[in-house]
């Protein structure tokens, strides 16, 4: 604004002022109270509103009021206005001050308003009006009027008339922002309103036409706020009005913001309910992560919407090698099974996502922390500890040793889980004796347990696993063929030895070798999706009419190719389970694995949400009671982790009925209230809520089906209320609620050596001496809480808990729903269903390595992660941390950051193996030069 | 077509290098491998890593005329080819050693191995429970009671064969056992254990008195020379000593009870001082009255007196209790005063038995005068007894069975003494690095060392041989020293009340065990029997059972001579 106005209004003001000083001193005696106790300045700027106010309304019709002279008065209300300052808990002065003239101005709008063919400077004074109006009426006016935004249109369509007739006001630019930010808040809203009034009111969405006005206003809004650090108010504004996809053609994003704006778009994703609105919003993230060339945060968003095709043009679009090999390393850890071709370095990124260094560095940070010395089971249950426990089980005491098969293949387990991954053990690699202390299925377990113990080492592996597919034991050919498997998982070998060891087995006519296969391949190959794996598991899926041995093969090759096409919505694979369950007879469905053909089924549309719904419907067709357990359990696993309210409500609504038998899919649907709400904190808070009433309320099915709920939610996470929780259930009177209960601490507390469930788990194992299910629970349960020696987690979240792993949650729903039914899967032959654990296990390590893929040891802050999304400035992304050098372990609800400035990491969340570089402008500091 | 291809071949954590001659097919191929592997041919898995080769593992009859090598080097950049070789020499070994499955055997022997089981509850039958377990553990009657035939089908031969049954039941089952024909069978011996209260249930009964009325009837039964022959295989009748029965046998404590008139006595107490001095100036001295008597248990008097109401004596210990009721005063006829006078009581153990039982006086008879229509009640004394895993009755022995028992207590005495000295300098001399050599000298010297001693020792006492037997059934060189195995606790304010359980010691303790804190006892493991919960617990846990609050206290303690 030019001083020379400013004069000018002060030199009216004050002739205003004398000519009116009697109606002003009639005013005065009123407000004398009001205006007793304002100062000197207050007093002096509320008479000069007053003036201005007076000379606006012109209520006498001056005609030496002119037009140019109201305006200029206008202008001073304007100024006073935009300059106001205040504390944030009072109201501007100014503001104040013209409260009791609204309405006045707002009639003498009114009587203009509708007036045409207005002069310019009329026009002007109208739009100038409008303005005003629009900053008082943000306060004054009712809100649900939105009178603020009508006021703030009609002033831009007269701006508009005004530029149209070429003399464009100097007003018009800039006419929003100069208002302040809490004016262009209040209007964003006011936006929102009105956008949905129209929606309500007819208008079609997909056309721009309707909206033009106010979309206009928001191409103006949203850079402003963009600008001015308040990204959320901007993208919160564009989801309002449908128009995310603005956000792309701006130039106001760049490499300052750009984080803070993805950031939120991916963390308010998903609170969005339509699928729709979802999809949009990452697609949004995708875009600007590409724009901004920041494609390791792309690669992540692929992931997270399973847009696996973008993988491609991802990588080739990335110049930069190192950033490339990370991305390779978060293709593996998430267990994509892509090849790259056509690249200079294909062979090296292929290393990387086959995790073919996984062993190497699990083994070398196992030698870091100095944890390389085998354990034994008996150093896990620390029988020595027990307050009274069990002395006349003590081994060696007696000379005559009788050994328990129950108890020794509970010690293989532990052993397999322990010892998972370390190469080495004190049962199974020294000699095979131990082998022939189980019995049956025991020794099939404990050859399988090999797998288990040289996890991710493919090449030496099979070495020392190959002596024992020559045994005359059929059960230890098993063991030794699911090994092959096992070993496997997670890992890519171009000589493919699991499926080439295997497929003679599947086609085979031993029913045992071929249940081990199916598990060996379905452990070996989760999420790869390959197609040469699904064919050969397919006609074990169709063949029929072996009664129970026979379903219990069809069963397992199902569950195999649901971890192998987890989330993939493949066709093929579900046309034929869906066929298999249609055409089974009432005994096959009957047998309680039937659930592990449905839960094949279900994984197969893992997080995939509504791609599920056509699969429901023909599930729903079965006539048989499991039906109704297959549907639940598609729906919730088709919304896992998606944090939907309206699905969790479906679910308690199942829990609703009071059934004491056939509640199979009772129990799917609030194990399912925990797979929808993993992994978001408000949803899982309000899960644990309604827990407590279904345990209050609720029957028995429905009771034991709540540790394993509460498991789901806490995987590798040994939260302190949640384990209080899970501590009083498995005091339960009712065996199977205390069993699960039992299984759900191991479950939440895997691999984190948590030493308050240690000694929970060791007092749950004197109480239930006497128990054989339940010891045998206690052992499963000290096996995953020690699992890899407290290495490793089975957590599914991964990349700063934004992406899910398939495989990792296949794996532990495999151990979950056999829970449904201990007695006839876990507590009875299909034990070694256990080692399906193993997809879900992973090093929860943090390594920092050079641009070889070298190891390179710097200091790291590792504390509780905090969330940052939507907050100002650059606010602290850990809280309670401690400065390590990696190799560190990190904790499930853990976060790390460079403790030093020498190196940069590729990429920002660090996780697994992070590339790190020299920091080019880094300077030491003088003082270590000194040293 | 190429004549030879490198190929490298991956093999565990090794890597061959091989110049495959195209012609020899796989049989040259794998037979080129088992040269540098040691790995049988016929078990060789080959899988191919590169690209463009077979599929899967390499069939015998695979013709690699049909792979394109060239194809397959240029998609490796020249470089060698890559295989996988999956293999061992290793042959698996069968077991060395058939394993036994406790799941696959029979009942009887799981329960070995097992923890024992318990008794059920047949409706306040606690007392029966803990006293038949107490008694379990009593070998020498579960020996006695194996041949045992009833001569007649009396109530008392039912009960004792009922017994023996229960005791068979238990050995062959992990689950617990409901004793119903035992039960049964004890009501009839005893109609007393058959009240019932006033709504029907079984009153509350003592396990003293059962334990007592058991012994009674073995007393009465088990007489036959077969059975004591089955229970204490080694006894000649000069150790029996007079014990006719397998009750008096391994419970019986053959007592010699003195009285000496106290009247006579300078020490007597002064106000009897005057007659006393009379009568001893007279020369006129009662003689000490020698009698025996029989007991199948020893008291533990809680109290403080002989008739429990003078309380100037506060018993603490197991050993207190025992001396007060083996000594009192009584009022009597002297026939040389010719009038009651006050004689002194003292009993002491003529004959030791192999199981020792103490009753702690917990209960008695309170007599209330004042109250309406009861002359009294039954109380329990709650006052802590502390008790230690070791009681030596040395001191309440005869003295003829004192000199019997001192010769091996000093000799056990002097070999420790020796076993401290030659630790001691063993270990002066020298440093712990030849410790098994110094350990063998040492007990060598050991063994000379207490030869010689053993011959002064002899030498000393006259020339006089090993030890008269002190009683039937016991160790050689028994000292006096019982072990305790079993205790039978009660719980409850009321006499009329309460609950019963046997703490019983479990009898696999091997010689590995700990200390109890920085006390020379050992902290071995027991079974506490709840009826029919059975669980395990310590010596430590046993020690408190001395009572002085609200948890259990012992009733009825049981020892065995120690070895």
């Amino acid at each position: 604004m030019a001083p020379k106005d400013t004069n000018a209004v002060t030199v009216t003001a004050e002739s205003e002022k004398k000519k009116e000083t009697d109606p002003k001193k009639l005013k005065k005696k009123e407000d004398e109270n009001d205006d007793s106790n304002l100062s000197e300045e207050d007093k002096e700027l509320k008479e000069r509103l007053e003036t201005c106010v007076s000379t606006v309304l012109n209520e006498k019709n001056e005609a030496n009021v002119t037009i140019p002279i109201r305006l200029t008065a206008l202008d001073v209300i304007v100024n006073e206005l935009r300059t106001a300052t205040a504390s944030m808990t009072s109201v501007p002065k100014p503001l104040k001050f013209l409260r009791p003239h609204f309405a006045s101005i707002k009639d003498l709008y009114k009587t203009m308003e509708n007036s045409t063919g207005l002069a310019n400077d009329a026009l002007e004074f109208r739009a100038r009006l409008a303005d005003v109006l629009a900053v008082l009426a943000m306060t004054m006016g009712k809100p649900q009027d939105r009178e603020s935004l009508n006021f703030k249109l009609s002033g831009t369509k007269d701006y508009e008339t005004l530029a149209s007739k070429g003399a464009a006001s100097k007003h018009a630019e800039d006419n929003l922002g100069s208002w302040g930010h809490e004016f262009v808040r209040s209007l964003a809203g006011e936006i929102g309103q009105e956008y949905n009034q129209r929606v309500i009111d007819g208008a079609d969405l997909d056309s721009d036409e309707p909206f033009k006005d106010i979309l206009a206003m928001v191409h103006v809004i949203v850079p402003f706020h963009l600008t001015h650090n308040a990204e959320a108010e901007a993208i919160d504004l564009l989801i309002e009005v449908q128009r995310l996809k603005f956000l792309l053609q701006l130039d106001s994003i760049n490499e300052h913001n750009y984080q803070r704006i993805c950031l939120y778009l991916i963390k308010t994703a998903g609170y969005m309910s339509d699928p729709d609105d979802l999809q949009e919003m990452f697609d949004t993230a995708f875009e600007i992560y590409k724009k901004q060339k920041q494609y390791f945060d792309a690669l992540l968003v692929a992931l997270k919407m399973d847009k696996l095709d973008e993988i491609p043009s991802l990588l080739s679009e990335c110049e930069d090698v190192v950033v490339k090999k990370q991305m390779c390393l978060i293709l593996g850890r998430h267990r994509v099974n892509y090849e790259v071709e056509d690249d200079p370095d294909e062979d090296e990124l292929n290393e990387l996502i086959g995790n073919e260094k996984l062993s190497e560095h699990f083994l070398k940070v196992a030698q870091d922390l100095d944890v390389l010395d085998p354990k034994t089971p008996e150093d896990i249950y620390k029988s020595h500890l027990a307050e009274t426990g069990g002395f006349s089980r003590r081994r060696d005491t007696s000379g005559a040793q009788v050994d328990s098969a129950r108890a020794n293949l509970a010690s293989t387990f532990v052993n397999a889980f322990v010892n998972a991954g370390f190469g080495k053990d004190k049962l199974m690699t020294p000699d095979s004796e131990w082998l022939y202390k189980n019995k049956e299925h025991g020794m099939m377990a404990a050859a399988a347990s090999l797998g288990s113990i040289l996890l991710w080492n493919v090449e030496e592996g099979l070495t020392q696993i190959d002596k024992f597919l020559y045994s005359n034991e059929e059960y230890v050919k098993a063991g030794a063929a699911l090994a092959v498997g096992i070993l496997s998982s997670g890992v890519r070998n171009d000589a493919d030895p699991a499926l080439a060891l295997l497929s003679e087995h599947v086609e085979g006519d031993s029913h045992i070798m071929k249940c081990a296969a199916c598990t060996g391949l379905g452990i070996a190959y989760a999420g790869s999706g390959r197609e040469d794996v699904m064919e050969m598991l397919v006609p074990v899926v169709e063949s029929s009419g072996g009664g129970a041995t026979n379903f219990m093969e069809v069963s397992l090759a199902g569950l195999a190719l649901g971890m192998i096409f987890v989330g993939k919505c493949d066709d093929t694979v579900g046309g034929t389970i869906v066929q298999r369950l249609m055409e089974a007879t009432d005994e096959e469905l009957d047998h309680s694995h039937a659930r592990y053909l449905c839960l094949g089924l279900a994984l197969l549309f893992l997080g995939q949400m509504e791609k599920a719904d056509a699969m429901m419907e023909a599930v729903r067709t079965i006539e048989h009671k499991i039906s109704k357990y297959a549907v639940i359990m598609l729906e919730t696993a088709a919304y896992a982790g998606s944090g939907n309210v309206l699905k969790v409500q479906e679910m308690l609504h199942q829990c609703a009925e009071h059934l004491t038998e056939d509640a199979e899919h009772q129990m799917a649907a609030v194990l399912g209230i925990g797979l929808i709400t993993m992994g978001e904190d408000v949803g899982s808070e309000m899960a644990l809520r309604s827990f407590d009433h279904l345990l209050h309320y609720c029957e028995l099915p429905i009771k034991r089906a709540v540790p394993l709920s509460l498991a789901v939610l806490n995987i590798s996470n040994p939260d302190y209320a949640v384990i209080d929780q899970l501590s009083r259930l498995s005091h339960d009177p009712d065996s199977e609620i205390s069993q699960n209960a039992i299984i759900a601490l191991g479950v939440v507390s895997a691999g984190t050596n948590n030493s308050r469930v240690a000694g929970l788990l060791r007092q749950l194992g004197e109480f239930y001496s006497k128990e054989a299910g339940h010891v045998f629970c206690v052992r499963i349960a000290q096996g995953l809480l020690h699992m890899g020696k407290g290495l490793l987690t089975i957590n599914p979240f991964h990349a700063d808990r934004m992406l899910l792993n398939g495989p990792a949650l296949g794996g532990v729903l495999v151990l979950l729903h056999s829970c449904m039914d201990l007695k006839s899967t876990l507590l009875d032959k299909s034990h070694y269903l256990l080692y399906y654990l193993t997809c879900a296990m992973n090093p929860r390590m943090l390594i920092t390595v050079n641009e070889d893929i070298e190891w390179r040891p710097v200091t790291v802050r590792v504390g509780q992660a905090v969330e940052t999304v939507g907050q100002a400035g650059k606010p602290k992304r850990i809280t309670g941390f401690q400065t390590h050098t990696t190799p560190v372990l990190l904790g499930a609800t853990d976060r790390a950051e460079l403790g030093t400035e020498e190196v940069i990491s590729v990429s920002n969340i660090l996780e697994g193996v992070v590339i790190v570089r020299n920091n080019p402008d880094y300077v030491e500091p003088e003082d270590s030069k000194k040293k | 077509m190429t004549d030879t291809v490198a190929l490298k071949v991956k093999w565990g954590k090794e890597t061959i290098d091989v110049n495959f001659v195209v012609a020899g097919g796989v049989k040259g191929l794998k037979s080129e491998l088992e040269e540098k592997t040691r790995v049988p041919a016929d078990r060789m898995k080959l899988m191919a890593k590169s690209k463009g080769l077979w599929k899967g593992v390499l069939k015998d009859d695979f013709d690699f005329g049909s792979i394109d090598f060239a194809a397959a080097l240029s998609k490796a950049k020249g470089g060698p080819l890559n295989l996988l070789l999956m293999g061992s020499a290793a042959e698996l070994t069968g077991p060395k050693t058939k394993t036994v499955f406790l799941e696959d055997l029979p009942p009887e022997e799981v329960a070995k191995v097992q923890e024992p089981s318990g008794l059920e509850n047949l409706g306040n039958t606690c007392y029966l429970n803990s006293v038949t377990q107490c008694l379990r553990s009593v070998p020498q009657l579960r020996n006695g009671l194996e041949p045992y035939q009833p001569t007649a089908t009396s109530a008392q031969a039912l009960f004792l064969t009922t017994l023996r049954e229960t005791y068979k039941q238990l050995d062959r089952t992990t689950k617990p056992v409901a004793p119903s024909t035992f039960v049964r069978s004890t009501k009839m011996a005893f109609p007393q254990f058959a009240q019932t209260g006033p709504n029907g249930a079984p009153m509350q009964q003592d396990a003293e008195e059962f334990f007592s009325g058991l012994l009674t009837i073995a007393a009465g039964e088990l007489k036959d020379d077969r059975l004591m022959k089955a229970a204490l295989p080694f006894t000649s009748p000069k150790e029996l000593d007079g014990a006719s029965n397998l009750a008096d046998a391994l419970f019986g404590l053959k007592m010699e009870e003195t009285l000496t008139c106290d009247e006579f006595d300078g020490k007597g107490d002064d106000k009897m001082e005057v007659e006393g001095e009379g009568a001893a100036a007279a020369g006129l001295v009662e003689p000490p009255v020698k009698s025996y008597d029989l007991l199948r248990k020893l008291v533990c008097n809680i109290q403080g007196g002989v008739d429990g109401t003078s309380s100037t004596l506060n018993v603490t210990h197991i050993a207190e209790g025992i001396n007060l009721s083996l000594n009192g005063s009584i009022e009597k006829n002297s026939e040389v005063l010719g009038r009651n006078a006050v004689w002194t009581r003292k009993q002491r153990i003529a004959r030791l038995p192999p199981i020792l039982a103490v009753q702690f006086g917990r209960f008695y008879w309170k007599a209330t005068p004042d109250s309406q229509d009861h002359s009294g009640v039954k109380c329990k004394v709650m006052k802590p007894v502390a008790f230690n895993s070791v009681l030596d009755v040395y001191e309440f022995c005869s003295e003829k069975v004192k000199k019997e028992l001192k010769k091996s207590r000093d000799k056990a005495l002097q070999e420790e003494e020796d076993r401290i000295n030659m630790k001691l300098k063993g270990e002066d001399v020298d440093d712990n690095k030849d410790k098994m050599e110094t350990d063998e000298g040492k007990s060598e010297d050991n063994e000379e060392d207490a030869a010689l001693k053993a011959a002064l020792a002899m030498s000393m006492q006259d020339g006089e041989d090993a030890p008269e037997p002190v009683g039937p059934g016991l160790p050689a060189n028994f000292q006096g020293q019982y072990e305790l195995f079993a205790v039978v606790t009660h719980k409850g304010r009321d006499a009329d009340g309460g609950h019963y359980m046997a703490w019983v010691k479990a009898d696999n303790n091997s010689g590995k065990v700990d200390k109890i804190a920085n006390s020379e006892e050992d902290n071995e493991d027991w079974f506490v029997f709840d009826d029919d919960e059975v669980s395990p617990c310590k010596t430590e846990d046993v020690l408190k059972l001395k009572g002085g609050g609200d948890w259990h206290m012992s009733y009825l303690n049981f020892y065995r001579a120690k070895k």
